[in-house]
């Protein structure tokens, strides 16, 4: 009787077990996994520039690897700020920093430093709305991501240069379908 | 039995009627497809004799403008181009205008007069373009001459056809690279020496080529290094009946105002319209005192106006006064009526005189966004040592308050965003049209590029398919009162046009780091202009032109 006991719990164990399991992986399915510290990752991602002359977006599908998610994303932010061509414009003020970056569901949460909010760089309301869409546009292309939700230290900023919202998540605008 | 009887007599009637047919010899009208300039007659029946073909005589002739009566001995003609000519039936000759023209003799069938559609061509100056294979005949206006002349408003190209066209040329611009181009419908390429474009402009040449032959469309094309404006300036009869058309072309960055001629497009009991063709800048007033009209226009036209009445209706007469700098074009209304002035494209301005609608006018509320504010100056021009820096968010206020004066003058209600110099956040800005279920919603900004002087010019955003028609229209006229070049109409998610529930538009009305339109910009006239384009946008969306009185000033 004892030892039938024993087997019963360590069953209800392994199957509880089981159960929690199988709920984690239901819960993040298709996210960009966290390699384990160390090892690269390879992510292919639709980088997304602005051609102010054209007053478009220029997508260019890359392959980046990184060893984790705020990497890669400090990877394509900095490769945003730095076209490989002369004729594309940068989508971000170039003192930019990441300081953090997480989901909540589909939304990617991005942290910036307060250099991202230089009014400067957002003057013009399509030229303010091709960098901000060239951001959106890159991150949405990252799997099981919708929509890119930037907060400036921790807070919601003020009107990019007074022409991006930012207190709601941005989602890619489809006439700038590149 | 019958059945066999019934047989013989079929084969009998059917070998009478080829006997018949042989024996007369007659030629057969056949269903043929017709183009005569810009209009198309199918299916109608043309005899065919020996290749050429005959049309009876009938409305398609109406398409020439064409005069005409049939007389036992012949038809008398008379065209729009002056030329008169009376065609003797049994003749192989006519006189038109004194010039003698070899024809083929008309025909007759069943008492009515059949036309040699290429003779026909011979006497009026037309191209006939024949095939007798796919029984399709086209009478086009023959492409003449091609001159160029410069003048202090810009470049004046004359485009000489053969026969009247039937339509006001189409003109337009393309960009990448920059040309503009003049579509004629119902003309005929043939072969010109094209003018070699002149020195220290942009043009680099100009090109005419037929576009489509089925309408047939002649394409006339100014190639240029620089975005280019083009416009119709007139059109005059020559001597010899030829159809001489006069363009514009003018870099959009230096656009005096010019007039080319006035033109009285219709006379109706209820509604009379004078065309003006040329670059105004929107500086017209009209002036009604009883019966006379009076539009004061601050040019004076190139060429001879033609102010004959074509028909008995609302105006009377027509003429114009000229002083040193203006010109006034006086009407005579058999009654008061409403007066007002439209753009018509490239062609210029429509003053259009109509009696007044019974119809109650609604009275529209529309929200003015002036953008930025407080701590969000906007755009700011370079800083220079000899002017003060222009500021996006005091212009954007002074171009919502003329805005906001001229829409009240015309009877709407209006609700302004902001009124002073404090930040709204655009989320309040929505929430602000979106509670008083504005009619329209206009945001007034002024662009800027990152380098600046790099990028200049006119835009206006929009989101939804509502949206479009406020946004086109708007836009058109913001080009015809500026003279910017046109950068676009573009449909954005920008928050505001996004979030608004009713038709929303954005407006850039030009550049504020660029050096040239930045001197605009301080210029008073020229925000006001900016104003009363978007007004007279709002307008047309709403329909309100029509009804807009301009009695006394």
């Amino acid at each position: 009787m004892q030892r039938g006991l024993k087997i019963l719990l360590i069953a209800i164990a392994v199957l509880t077990v089981a159960v929690l399991l199988a709920i984690y992986a239901f819960q993040k399915p298709m996210r960009p996994t966290e390699p384990s510290q160390g090892a690269l990752k390879v992510w292919q991602v639709d980088l997304c520039y602005p051609d102010l002359k054209a007053s478009r977006l220029v997508k260019m599908s890359v392959s980046v690897s990184a060893a984790s998610e705020k990497r890669l994303i400090e990877e394509l932010l900095e490769r945003l700020k730095n076209p490989e061509m002369s004729d594309l414009s940068p989508a971000l003020p170039p003192k930019t920093k990441l300081l953090s970056a997480h989901w909540e569901g589909e939304i990617l949460v991005l942290n910036l430093s307060e250099e991202f909010a230089n009014p400067d760089f957002w003057q013009g309301s399509d030229v303010a709305h091709l960098r901000l869409q060239a951001i959106v546009h890159t991150l949405t292309s990252l799997p099981n991501t919708r929509a890119v939700r930037i907060l400036v230290n921790s807070q919601v900023p003020e009107a990019l240069g007074g022409h991006e919202e930012l207190s709601v998540p941005i989602e890619p605008d489809p006439s700038l379908q590149p | 039995m019958r059945f066999q009887f019934k047989a013989v007599i079929a084969l009998l009637l059917a070998v009478t009627n080829i006997a018949f047919a042989d024996s007369t010899i007659a030629p057969i009208s056949t269903p043929t497809r017709l183009l005569v300039l810009g209009e198309t007659f199918s299916d109608l029946p043309v005899l065919w004799d020996a290749g050429e073909p005959f049309a009876p005589v009938g409305d398609w002739m109406s398409a020439l403008k064409l005069h005409w009566r049939v007389r036992s001995e012949g038809i008398e003609f008379e065209a729009p181009n002056r030329l008169r000519f009376f065609w003797a039936k049994d003749s192989t000759n006519v006189t038109v205008n004194g010039r003698s023209v070899e024809v083929t003799p008309l025909r007759q069938q069943e008492g009515v007069f059949l036309i040699p559609l290429v003779s026909l061509a011979r006497a009026l100056g037309l191209t006939a373009i024949v095939n007798s294979e796919k029984k399709v005949v086209k009478l086009a206006s023959p492409l003449k001459e091609i001159e160029t002349s410069q003048t202090d408003f810009g470049l004046l190209v004359s485009i000489t056809f053969g026969y009247p066209l039937p339509t006001f040329p189409k003109t337009g611009v393309l960009r990448q690279p920059d040309r503009a181009y003049a579509d004629f419908t119902g003309a005929a390429l043939s072969s010109v020496n094209l003018p070699t474009p002149p020195e220290l402009t942009p043009l680099t040449g100009f090109r005419v080529g037929q576009f489509s032959d089925d309408p047939l469309i002649l394409r006339f094309v100014a190639d240029s290094t620089a975005p280019i404006s083009i416009a119709v300036a007139g059109r005059e009869l020559t001597s010899d009946g030829c159809e001489k058309w006069h363009l514009v072309l003018q870099l959009p960055g230096k656009r005096p105002q010019w007039l080319g001629q006035i033109i009285v497009r219709e006379n109706s009991p209820t509604r009379a319209v004078f065309l003006l063709f040329g670059w105004l800048g929107g500086e017209l007033s009209l002036k009604q005192e009883a019966t006379t009209l009076i539009a004061t226009i601050p040019a004076k036209p190139i060429f001879a106006s033609d102010l004959t009445m074509p028909s008995e209706g609302l105006a009377k007469n027509a003429y114009l006064e000229s002083d040193e700098r203006n010109t006034k074009l006086v009407v005579e209304l058999r009654e008061p009526a409403n007066a007002y002035w439209q753009l018509e494209g490239d062609l210029g301005i429509a003053i259009i005189v109509e009696l007044a609608s019974q119809r109650p006018k609604q009275v529209r509320l529309i929200v003015v966004d002036a953008g930025h504010g407080g701590k969000d100056p906007g755009a700011m021009s370079p800083t220079r040592q000899d002017k003060p820096r222009l500021i996006e968010k005091e212009l954007t206020l002074d171009i919502a308050f003329r805005l906001k004066r001229l829409l009240e003058q015309v009877g709407y209600k209006v609700l302004m965003t902001r009124t002073d110099d404090t930040y709204v956040p655009l989320p309040t800005r929505v929430a602000i049209a979106n509670s008083v279920q504005a009619h329209a919603f206009v945001s007034i900004h002024l662009n800027s590029y990152p380098q600046p002087g790099g990028q200049w010019g006119t835009e206006v955003y929009y989101w939804t398919p509502q949206s479009y028609p406020l946004a086109e229209s708007v836009y058109r006229h913001l080009l015809a009162l500026l003279g910017r070049k046109g950068n676009g109409i573009r449909q954005r998610q920008l928050y505001v046009v996004r979030n608004t529930n009713m038709p929303s538009v954005l407006v850039e009305a030009c550049y504020l780091n660029h050096p040239e339109e930045e001197e605009l910009l301080r210029d008073e006239g020229f925000r006001e202009r900016i104003a009363l384009a978007i007004c007279r946008g709002i307008m047309e969306f709403f329909g309100d032109l029509r009804t807009l009185e301009r009695r006394g000033d």
